[in-house]
């Protein structure tokens, strides 16, 4: 069936509104051994005889010492900004709940963890009433078109660096309501998420495990499995 | 006052002591299914009866295998697979800490080989489910 003008999909999705610059550990935008390769591959072009071959030969053996030893301090850079950023985090984490469709379970979830049985304060994450005092994103629901624009305009408020966690099936993959005209199917449609919590709906330990892993301070339990028949 | 001071001293603390210790779901409670690929023949029957398409299969003709696939992204732990699989394959643990960074990790897959029908020589059925469907004179899935 053809869809009517009013409620057929848009035809161009929406793109991701900002590449995240702050959480990723940081990776050199250019690989320079490959630079290296190409200079290579110029020279051994070079026909002006053995010796000069050599000579390029040593000169590019000394520079890509050099760039493996600028590459192994970046990566320890990196992994120190990481760390850092790790170690900022870990302290204490603001989230701001956006629902973007969601049927109200995984938000009864989540504010039962501000109640005193789970008492999510003790850990130093608070909720708060606006994206721009937030770090963190607690997205439910499937992101329907309605909030999709909406979901899009928090995102953009939130101050780098951020964090987004999706929570509830719907939110991890589009759940009962897959993907449709009203439906994006799953935040990661739409904005990149760092941690998914399934669960229909989710219990507040596993919504408070999530939290803590997003803080590092509690470790992924769930690996892939697969199996294959021996043949 | 004193009576709400009361009150709070007797109830005590009632904060769980999750993190550090394990805080075990209620009895009935549907977390995790685990699928037993000893006991699994392939039959597919979960995945119709999935609501949510978390279950899902693929048959390759040209290599002669099913590719099966359970992604607990999608699971609304409804337990519909564990009530209809007829070998008593798939059960809903107790376990709920799912959190996890990539979504590969939330997927379980499985590949079985096909059985090929012996007149025409197309693929039909898993061969585990046709030797079980030998053994007991019946085929019970479609």
């Amino acid at each position: 069936m053809k869809p009517n003008g009013r409620f057929s999909a848009p035809e161009k999705k929406v793109p991701i509104v900002a590449a995240r610059s702050g959480w990723q550990p940081l990776v050199p935008l250019h690989n320079p051994l490959s630079m290296v390769k190409a200079h290579k591959s110029c020279a051994s072009t070079i026909d002006n005889g053995s010796q000069t071959m050599d000579r390029e030969m040593i000169k590019l053996q000394r520079v890509e010492q050099n760039l493996e030893a600028i590459e192994k301090s970046l990566e320890e850079l990196g992994a120190r900004l990481s760390e850092r950023i790790g170690k900022i985090f870990g302290r204490s984490l603001h989230i701001r709940e956006v629902d973007s469709g969601s049927c109200n379970a995984c938000e009864w979830e989540i504010t039962a963890l501000s109640n005193p049985v789970y008492d999510l304060e003790r850990f130093g994450i608070y909720f708060v009433a606006s994206p721009r005092h937030a770090d963190v994103l607690l997205v439910t629901g499937p992101v329907t078109r309605n909030l999709q624009t909406a979901l899009l305009k928090t995102y953009e408020a939130t101050p780098e660096p951020k964090l987004v966690i999706a929570v509830g099936a719907c939110a991890c993959s589009g759940g009962l309501f897959h993907e449709g005209y009203a439906s994006a199917g799953g935040v990661d449609k739409v904005l990149p998420v760092d941690i998914y919590i399934p669960g229909c709906p989710p219990r507040p330990q596993a919504i408070l495990q999530g939290l803590l892993l997003a803080m590092d301070k509690m470790d992924q339990k769930m690996r892939k499995q697969e199996f294959a028949e021996e043949s | 006052m004193f009576r709400i001071l009361k009150k709070s001293l007797s109830t005590g603390v009632v904060t769980t002591g999750y993190p550090k210790g394990q805080d075990p779901a209620p009895e009935g409670f549907r977390g995790r299914p685990e699928v037993d690929f000893e006991k699994c023949t392939g039959c597919k029957v979960c995945s119709e009866a999935c609501p949510s398409g978390a279950i899902s299969y693929e048959d390759d003709l040209e290599e002669g295998v099913r590719r099966w696939r359970l992604s607990y992204a999608g699971c609304l732990f409804c337990g519909a697979c564990e009530e209809q699989c007829p070998y008593g394959a798939i059960t809903l643990s107790q376990f709920y800490e799912m959190a996890s960074r990539n979504k590969e990790d939330l997927s379980v897959t499985a590949t079985f080989r096909l059985g090929s029908c012996s007149h025409c020589g197309q693929y039909y059925e898993t061969e585990r489910e046709i030797q079980r469907a030998r053994k007991e004179g019946s085929h019970r899935c479609r």
